[in-house]
């Protein structure tokens, strides 16, 4: 799953110097109502493993949750056939995983990508709206950042209780891949959310520094 | 290798073609950017990389093309069969390691996150994304990268480093000029030798 949500990049030679990939505040957020065909795209085990992630997630405390959302409101859920898990909300309606086609030893990381994708929509749902593109870029990047930190803290949350309840390992160990190690240590210590700030500051701006 | 950016052009027609062969509506001109790089074992077919900024996380697709037409890189053997009506696969020597990279970017494993370990990246602007880009140091005396060719069957023997799902190891490859790639043997990069690792069979179908 992709780092979550300003990549650290590794330095991307360009033919110009016209790379808008290093501005993740460029452009627009995608209001194009999202076409579920997806003919030559979709997962070939499309619903076994949607099957196979909600059942591991559902097994969950805040999987679950997050499962009667998606029930309630009736988000779709596709999967895609893709290089690696992640998952992509273009619409802030439908959610899309990707997986790889040999994915049957990776369901928890679908099960964890797929919480983290129902909770961007719900997000949505409950009026925490993505940014428009003609806000203050400094309110524009504060909302970008609330937006992701809730979902990184989602993550933790899904991440431990399937290694504590299921124990799944992998989910975990791509939290801290992520670099998201120090905001789950700190909510699951219970830290209080300003502390979780500080952390992902400080996360993005080791993150930022790195690429200089 | 690096990449070139795509003019608003070549994006809209990269674009038109996902749209026409199925894909989900994720991209358009205005949110998101093209690009394309050459590769050395390709000669008339390119890398592309559709990338949509505006979403989080930033999302991307890679394809193969020449620029009419294109395969998604759907994590799968298939695009690189698919491709080869276009232009012939030329794995050589010298483009070896470049292969091996691009081959385990592109194709997923059974087993884990299986992918080569070099001293030296031999495409080095493959992954722009945060993960797999990681790449482990190997204490120096450790790296290895032999390449012999088979000419009676048309194939090559590899032996490199190996990440191979969270272990180190030492594999041995055997790769076919259509570009099949089979583990023949694995053995941890240091320390005792693993039998059952040694053994352990894999066969890209």
């Amino acid at each position: 799953m992709r780092r979550y949500p300003i990549k650290k990049r590794k330095e991307i030679k360009m033919s110009d110097n016209k790379d808008l990939t290093v501005n993740p505040l460029s452009g627009n957020f995608s209001t194009s109502g999202a076409d579920t065909s997806m003919r030559g795209f979709a997962h070939p085990k499309e619903k076994a493993v949607l099957e196979n992630a909600k059942e591991i997630l559902g097994k969950t405390e805040t999987g679950a949750r997050l499962l009667d959302v998606m029930n309630h409101y009736k988000i779709p859920i596709r999967v895609m056939s893709g290089r690696e898990i992640t998952y992509t909300t273009p619409d802030d309606s439908t959610v899309y995983l990707m997986a790889p086609p040999a994915v049957t030893k990776s369901y928890d990381v679908v099960a964890l990508t797929l919480g983290c994708g129902i909770r961007d929509v719900e997000q949505g749902m409950v009026g925490f709206k993505r940014p428009d593109k003609d806000l203050d870029p400094v309110e524009y990047a504060a909302m970008t950042f609330s937006k992701s930190l809730d979902i990184i803290v989602n993550m933790c949350k899904i991440a431990d209780e399937l290694k504590e309840k299921l124990g799944f390992q992998k989910p975990l160990d791509i939290v801290y891949e992520l670099g998201h190690g120090n905001i789950y240590k700190a909510q699951k210590a219970n830290a209080d959310y300003n502390e979780i700030v500080d952390l992902f500051v400080e996360g993005e701006r080791n993150a930022t520094e790195g690429l200089l | 290798m690096q990449w070139h950016r795509l003019e608003p052009e070549k994006t809209e027609k990269l674009i038109t073609s996902i749209v026409n062969a199925g894909g989900p509506a994720l991209f358009t001109v205005k949110n998101s950017e093209a690009k394309c790089m050459r590769l050395p074992f390709f000669d008339s077919v390119l890398l592309y990389r559709i990338t949509n900024n505006t979403c989080l996380p930033v999302f991307s697709m890679d394809f193969l093309g020449n620029g009419k037409e294109f395969f998604y890189i759907d994590g799968s053997f298939s695009p690189f069969e698919k491709v080869q009506h276009l232009a012939t696969l030329d794995i050589t020597r010298e483009n070896m390691a470049a292969f091996l990279q691009f081959y385990f970017f592109t194709v997923m494993q059974e087993d884990g996150e299986i992918y080569p370990v070099y001293k030296h990246t031999a495409l080095p602007d493959l992954e722009d994304s945060n993960l797999h880009t990681t790449k482990h140091d190997v204490p120096e005396g450790g790296y290895v990268f032999e390449v012999d060719e088979d000419s009676n069957n048309d194939s090559f023997h590899v032996k490199t480093c190996l990440y191979y799902d969270g272990s180190l190891m030492s594999g041995n490859l055997s790769v076919s000029k259509q570009g099949h790639v089979e583990i023949v043997g694995l053995s941890p990069l240091f320390g005792e030798q693993n039998a059952e690792s040694a053994s352990l069979p894999y066969k890209e179908t």
